[in-house]
Order: C-alpha cells, then sequence, then structure tokens
C-alpha cells in the first residue's frame, strides 16, 4: 500500500449478482475531475460555501442507515460534479509492468444537460498510430449509454455494445466503462465510514451493481473514497468478479474550477496485479457554463485533423 | 498528353487549397500542419510457382506521406500520398490521373487530396478522396463509391476518386450527404501476367465501359437512441466488371468462330439501400441491411437484393491465453428479382461473387501487445470455396508495427476462388511510423 492509502479491512465478498458486473465511476471525466489543493480548498469553503458545507455535511452525517448515506453522499458528488462543462486537453502516460511508457496527447469535451445526462467526446491526437481514434458517449434517460467509436483506418464511426464498454479503451487501462457517465441509480452505495487519506478525511463508500446493471459491468463493487470537505472523489478501489483487488484510481492535484466544483489535474488508473498503470495529465483545462451542442456530434466525431 | 493535362489540374488545385486560407483577410492559420510518415515492408512466400515463371516470392516496399492541416474558419486539408515499389513491377509510371484506369499502380500515386470546408450546418468538399459509407464489418451494402485496388486479391485497398459532395446537418442526430463523380475510374485488376488474374491466362479481354460517366450518390443518416439508419440512393457505374464469354467471328468467315473471348462490361444501376445497427441486451451490435440493385440493362441482368447480417461481440472473460476475444460475424445473401434468360453467358460476376457468403473474423487480444485473428471468408453458394487468413501483430511501442499471416484458398471450378486456389502463401510485414 502506498502512502495515504487506505487501510480498511473490508471484507471481500464475492458479489450476489447473478451475471457480470461492472462499476461506475462516472468518473473519468467526473474524474477527470475533482478537487483541489488542500490548503485552497479550505479557504475556499471558508469564505462563501462554508456555512452551507457544514449544514450539507452535517445533515448527511445525521443519516443512520449507510445506504440512505451512501446514496445521499454520491448525489451531492454526482451534482458537484454536474456543475461544470469542460474541454480538456491531456497527456496520456500508459506505463507497463515493466516501467516502459508510452505517450498519447488527447482532446475531451465533456458536459451534463439540464437533466444531468452527460455527454462526453474525446479524440487521440497523438501518436500518429492512434490519431483521430474518438469515442463519443450520450448518457440516454433509461438504460445503457450511446456510444460510437470512430477509427480512422476504418474512416467511419461504430455504434458499440455495452459488453464492449469492458474493453480497455486503445490499449490504456482505463476501459470504455470507465469513460462512461456513471449513473447512481445503477448502483447500490453502502457508506462504510470515514478514512484519513492522503491528509484529508474521506467518505468511503461501497457502489455495488444493482442486477440491471451487473451485465454490462466489469466490477462486482468498488470503494470509493471522497473527500469530506469538498465532495471530490480521491481513489476508487476496484474488485473484479472474483472478488479480487484489480484496480485502483487516483486523483491528485484537485483545482478549484468553479462554484463548489473540484477536478483532478492528475489521474492515475493503477491495475494493481498486474503493476502496470496509465497517467492522465490536464495539460489544458477550459472550463465553462456550457459548450456548444454541436461539438457532441458524429459530424465533430468523424472530424480529423 | 492527357496525362500531362491531369498533373496539371491537379497540382493547380492542390497549390490552391493551401495558399486559399491565407488569402482570407483576417484570418490567422496554422502554419504547420501535421505530417505523418510511415514506411511499410512486405514479403510473401508462396507455396507455388506463378503461372508461366518460376517465382515463388514477392517484396514490396510503401511509403506513406500525408499532409494535413486545419484551417481557422474550418477549412480542412489533405493530402496522402504514397511510394511503392515491388519485385513483381506492379507499379510503374510517376503521375497519377484521377480517373486512374491505368491497370498497373503508379510508383508515386496520390490517393487523396482534398478540402473540406465547414460552414455552419454545412459542409462541402472538394478532390481526390475516399469515404466510407454502409455499416458493415467486411461486406458493405452502401460503401461503394471508391473503386478498389485487387492488384493483390487479398489487400483491396480504397483507391481516391475525384469527387465534389456536400453535407447537411438539419438535427444534431442527423445528417444529409451527397457527392457527384464526375469520372469513372473502374477498380484496378490485372487481368493477366498476375497470379492474381481473375479469368486464368491467355484469354482476351474487351472492356465496355458506359459512355455516360457522370455519377452521384446520396445518403440520410439518422442516429437514435440505440438505433443508427442509413437510407442510400446512388446512380453508379458499378467498378467491378461482368465478365461476359462472346464468339469471335473467324475474318473472311461469317459463319465460322474462333475461341470465345471476354468482355468485361461494367455496368450502370440504380441502387438504393436502407441499413441500421443497434445494441441488444447489452451485449450484442447488431447491423443489418439491404439494398435493391437495377441494372440498366436488365434484359441481360435483371434487379436484385443483396441483404447483410451482421454481428459484433467481444467477450471479456479471462480466457486461458487471450485477454479479450472479439467475434465480427457477417452473412450476405442476394436474391434475383428478375432472372434473366442468358444470364448463361456471364462467366463471371466479380461484383456478385460473394452473393451467398459468411465472413468471421475472431481476433484474440493475446498481451497488450499482441493479437491473434483469424479471418475466414467463404462462399455457401456452390461447393467448398474458402478464403482462410491467419495473422499475429505485434507492437512493441507506438511506432513499430510486425505482422505475419498465412492465407491460404480453397476454390471449386464454378467460382473465381478457383483461379486462386494457387496462391497460399506465408507472409511478414514490419511498418515504422515516423
Amino acid at each position: 500500500m502506498g502512502k495515504g492509502e487506505l487501510t480498511i479491512p473490508l471484507k471481500r465478498k464475492r458479489a450476489v449478482h447473478s451475471r457480470r458486473p461492472h462499476g461506475l465511476l462516472f468518473i473519468i471525466p467526473l474524474l477527470l475531475l475533482f478537487s483541489t489543493h488542500p490548503d485552497a480548498a479550505h479557504s475556499a469553503l471558508q469564505s462563501k460555501g462554508q456555512e452551507q458545507q457544514k449544514r450539507e455535511t452535517g445533515n448527511k452525517d445525521q443519516i443512520d442507515d449507510p445506504f440512505k448515506k451512501g446514496r445521499s453522499i454520491m448525489e451531492e458528488v454526482e451534482r458537484r460534479a454536474k456543475s461544470v462543462s469542460e474541454h480538456l486537453f491531456l497527456t496520456m502516460i500508459i506505463r507497463d509492468s515493466a516501467g516502459k511508457e508510452r505517450k498519447r496527447a488527447l482532446e475531451v469535451w465533456n458536459e451534463y444537460n439540464q437533466d444531468g445526462r452527460r455527454k462526453n467526446l474525446m479524440r487521440f491526437t497523438s501518436p500518429q498510430m492512434v490519431r483521430n481514434t474518438g469515442l463519443l458517449s450520450l448518457e440516454r434517460e433509461a438504460g445503457e449509454d450511446d456510444q460510437w467509436l470512430y477509427l480512422p483506418i476504418l474512416r467511419k464511426s461504430k455504434r458499440i455494445a455495452a459488453s464492449a464498454k469492458t474493453n480497455e479503451f486503445v490499449g490504456t487501462d482505463f476501459t470504455f466503462e470507465d469513460l462512461s457517465a456513471e449513473n447512481i441509480d445503477d448502483f447500490k452505495y453502502e457508506f462504510q465510514g470515514e478514512q484519513e487519506t492522503g491528509g484529508h478525511t474521506c467518505f468511503v463508500v461501497k457502489a455495488i451493481p444493482l442486477e440491471s446493471r451487473a451485465k454490462s459491468t466489469g466490477y462486482s463493487e468498488r470503494i470509493i473514497f471522497i473527500r469530506k470537505d469538498i465532495y471530490a472523489p480521491v481513489m476508487i478501489q476496484h474488485y473484479d468478479w472474483d472478488g479480487k483487488f484489480y484496480k485502483k484510481w487516483l486523483a491528485s492535484d484537485l483545482v478549484h474550477v468553479k462554484d463548489e466544483c473540484w477536478r483532478a489535474n492528475r489521474e492515475e488508473m493503477i491495475k494493481v496485479i498486474e503493476n502496470k498503470c496509465t497517467i492522465l495529465l490536464i495539460d489544458r483545462r477550459i472550463s465553462s457554463d456550457t459548450l456548444d451542442n454541436a461539438i457532441f456530434t458524429q459530424r465533430e466525431l468523424t472530424k480529423e485533423y | 498528353m492527357t496525362g500531362k493535362k491531369n498533373f496539371i489540374i491537379i497540382t493547380i488545385f492542390l497549390i490552391s487549397a493551401f495558399l486559399l486560407p491565407w488569402y482570407q483577410k483576417g484570418v490567422q492559420c496554422a502554419p504547420f500542419g501535421t505530417f505523418d510518415i510511415n514506411i511499410l515492408g512486405r514479403g510473401y512466400a508462396y507455396f507455388q510457382p506463378a503461372p508461366g515463371e518460376e517465382k515463388e516470392t514477392l517484396g514490396e516496399t510503401k511509403i506513406n506521406l500525408t499532409y494535413s492541416n486545419t484551417f481557422r474558419k474550418g477549412l480542412f486539408f489533405k493530402l496522402s500520398s504514397r511510394l511503392q515499389i515491388d519485385t513483381d513491377q506492379q507499379s510503374e509510371g510517376a503521375l497519377d490521373s484521377y480517373k486512374d484506369n491505368d491497370r498497373k499502380r503508379k510508383i508515386f500515386d496520390v490517393n487523396e487530396g482534398f478540402i473540406e470546408h465547414r460552414l455552419g450546418r454545412f459542409d462541402y468538399f472538394l478532390g481526390k478522396r475516399i469515404l466510407s459509407w454502409g455499416k458493415g464489418d467486411h461486406f458493405n451494402l452502401s460503401d461503394k463509391i471508391n473503386p478498389k485496388d485487387y492488384t493483390d486479391f487479398l489487400d483491396n485497398e480504397k483507391m481516391g476518386i475525384l469527387l465534389a459532395g456536400v453535407k447537411l446537418y438539419p438535427t444534431r442526430n442527423s445528417q444529409l450527404e451527397a457527392c457527384l463523380i464526375p469520372f469513372f475510374t473502374r477498380s484496378r485488376i490485372q487481368f493477366s501476367d498476375s497470379r492474381w488474374a481473375p479469368c486464368g491466362q491467355g484469354f482476351r479481354i474487351e472492356e465496355d465501359i458506359p459512355d455516360d460517366a457522370m455519377q452521384y450518390a446520396s445518403r440520410y443518416s439518422l442516429y437514435l437512441n440505440n438505433l443508427d439508419i442509413d437510407v442510400t440512393y446512388m446512380r453508379k457505374t458499378e467498378d467491378l466488371a461482368t465478365c461476359l464469354i462472346v464468339p469471335t467471328p473467324m475474318i473472311g468467315s461469317p459463319d465460322l468462330y474462333g475461341p470465345p473471348g471476354l468482355v468485361a462490361q461494367y455496368r450502370k444501376m440504380n441502387l438504393f439501400s436502407i441499413e441500421g445497427a443497434t445494441t441488444m441486451a447489452d451485449q450484442f451490435e447488431l447491423h443489418a441491411g439491404a439494398a435493391y440493385h437495377d441494372i440498366d440493362k436488365n434484359e441481360l441482368y435483371g434487379q436484385f437484393i443483396q441483404y447483410l447480417l451482421g454481428i459484433n461481440y467481444t467477450l471479456e472473460e479471462k480466457l486461458p491465453f487471450s485477454k479479450s476475444v472479439k467475434l465480427i460475424g457477417e452473412y450476405l445473401g442476394d436474391i434475383d428479382i428478375n432472372k434473366p434468360e442468358n444470364k448463361k453467358l456471364i462467366v463471371l460476376d466479380f461484383s456478385r461473387i460473394f452473393e451467398n457468403s459468411l465472413f468471421m473474423r475472431i481476433t484474440s487480444k493475446l498481451t497488450d501487445f499482441s493479437d491473434f485473428q483469424i479471418g475466414n471468408l467463404f462462399s455457401l453458394e456452390k461447393s467448398f470455396n474458402d478464403i482462410l487468413r491467419l495473422e499475429y501483430t505485434y507492437n512493441p511501442n507506438d511506432k513499430l508495427e510486425f505482422k505475419a499471416g498465412l492465407d491460404l484458398i480453397w476454390g471449386d471450378d464454378q467460382l473465381i476462388f478457383e483461379q486462386f486456389e494457387e496462391n497460399d502463401r506465408m507472409w511478414i510485414s514490419i511498418k515504422y511510423l515516423f
């Protein structure tokens, strides 16, 4: 275990669900996101939002049912994450078990509808081998997302099925699922206590896919660590369907983007058993209330540079 | 003379495309675009010598150069060219033409050179370009705009053609695309002096190409919740010929005939297709479609419908030797609506070779850097006809790609496969991307 990581003795059980599971993370994008430097975070909270923050936190603390409390925390995380649209320029570093690295650059556009549904477009800009490969995800009101993959070698976009979402995205340690929006109605969240992580007090919430979601997720459960002061996920532990600790997502270098929204400038997805990882570094971030809707279309997905 | 003229036109066009954005007042242009260079070397070892010679190997080198740039105001330019040489002299000449109907490839080949300009809900594009339509992975009902290069029958790369087109975006989830193709370009097949000649050696072949070269195509695409739909109409000359057997009258003796010859006829037709793609049970991508073909000379060819059923499935279970397995399966069927009486004259209909065929491809991801692929295409129409490709790919990094493969072909004497039955081969390739 590395510095600041969790040591809670969480007992692993095989999931009760009949089929495959899967996880949520809302987040890469979401993930791709949140939080702040501790100091900056605290000072920000101490200003205008502090009272409200305390009130909300207080209310959540008063909930006794661990599932209701877990759900309540996740709703707050989602609310804050969905408040900002972003255009990101990223560097992706894929490090194998021997320490050999491959670097890739990509652009990501991320937005939430007024009804909270997420839209995401990402496209590799280098190196040549993956340039212009893109993924468009549109969260639907019910059921799985609409997802299309554009491969420049085929010169057309292909709709991909949910089963494909458990596949790794273009050789990275992120799966399509990791890059999809997380619908909190697809999971059961159990509050498991508070834990000091990276110098911050974090809520620890276990996410278990519901039966309807189980067949399209690669994870039987995830343990999500959420900073109590800013409601930003900083670590997620993923367990596979054999109940093994499989992957770990870490967020650091958190920055205050807007209002109560925090984002991570560095994310890491570590495959624990294979000792390999993918690191995402935000090189440039353009945040706004909304993005041009024309971005999340086939026209933009199939555009080459 | 025509070649020089074509060269001048293309040169002017390309220079204009470069300069156009610089003349837009107040618009800053990207000083440099993206240059991509890659080198591909391939070596083939055939199990049997080529007809008429002892040669059993083939080596080729291709250097691909691509330049692209997106200027301000949504003006995109792309130029894709290739230098290629091989030990079979399958390439000759250095100047490309927009019709590119030569039997041999060019040593310096410009496969694409076009501009695309985005204006609000409207795009237009002009130049030599490759388009990909249709929902299929291997068989495609409506992907018939570009001809293909069958110099190597199993490679069949698309050839760029000169076209002008527009795209309209009436809503965020729909688009209407139309293009005009002013010149007819046939697919490249070497009818003789090649182990991939489809009609055997020594046939006298004449070509029958329609005088009306103008072709056009349009497509309406709709992206709904969990359903994509394409509706396509095109008026097109088939880029693959139908070969008819014809008697050859002997000079001076109209009642006597010599050995029969072949006429390669390129048919004009209307094509209307509808295709769809969806996902089901969160596990499968399914696509299907049907295309109605109405051939102009219908007393000989009639009308027919091709239909396609396809599936994509990825298995992510932990398998003994694989991280994941991806399966693609497609069936292409064919129904005669109006069967011609004298169809027996047709000895080879390239466009309907696979009229009742199955395609399957299984890709197994062995490690993060390597995969193994089995591709199989077989006809259910006659007896055993099959093309099998085994392929291993290794990418030690983002710049290098090694491949090794084995191609096996079986066929009876009723189909084109029989011609290629002796072309079983092993091959390796190395690609370096700068």
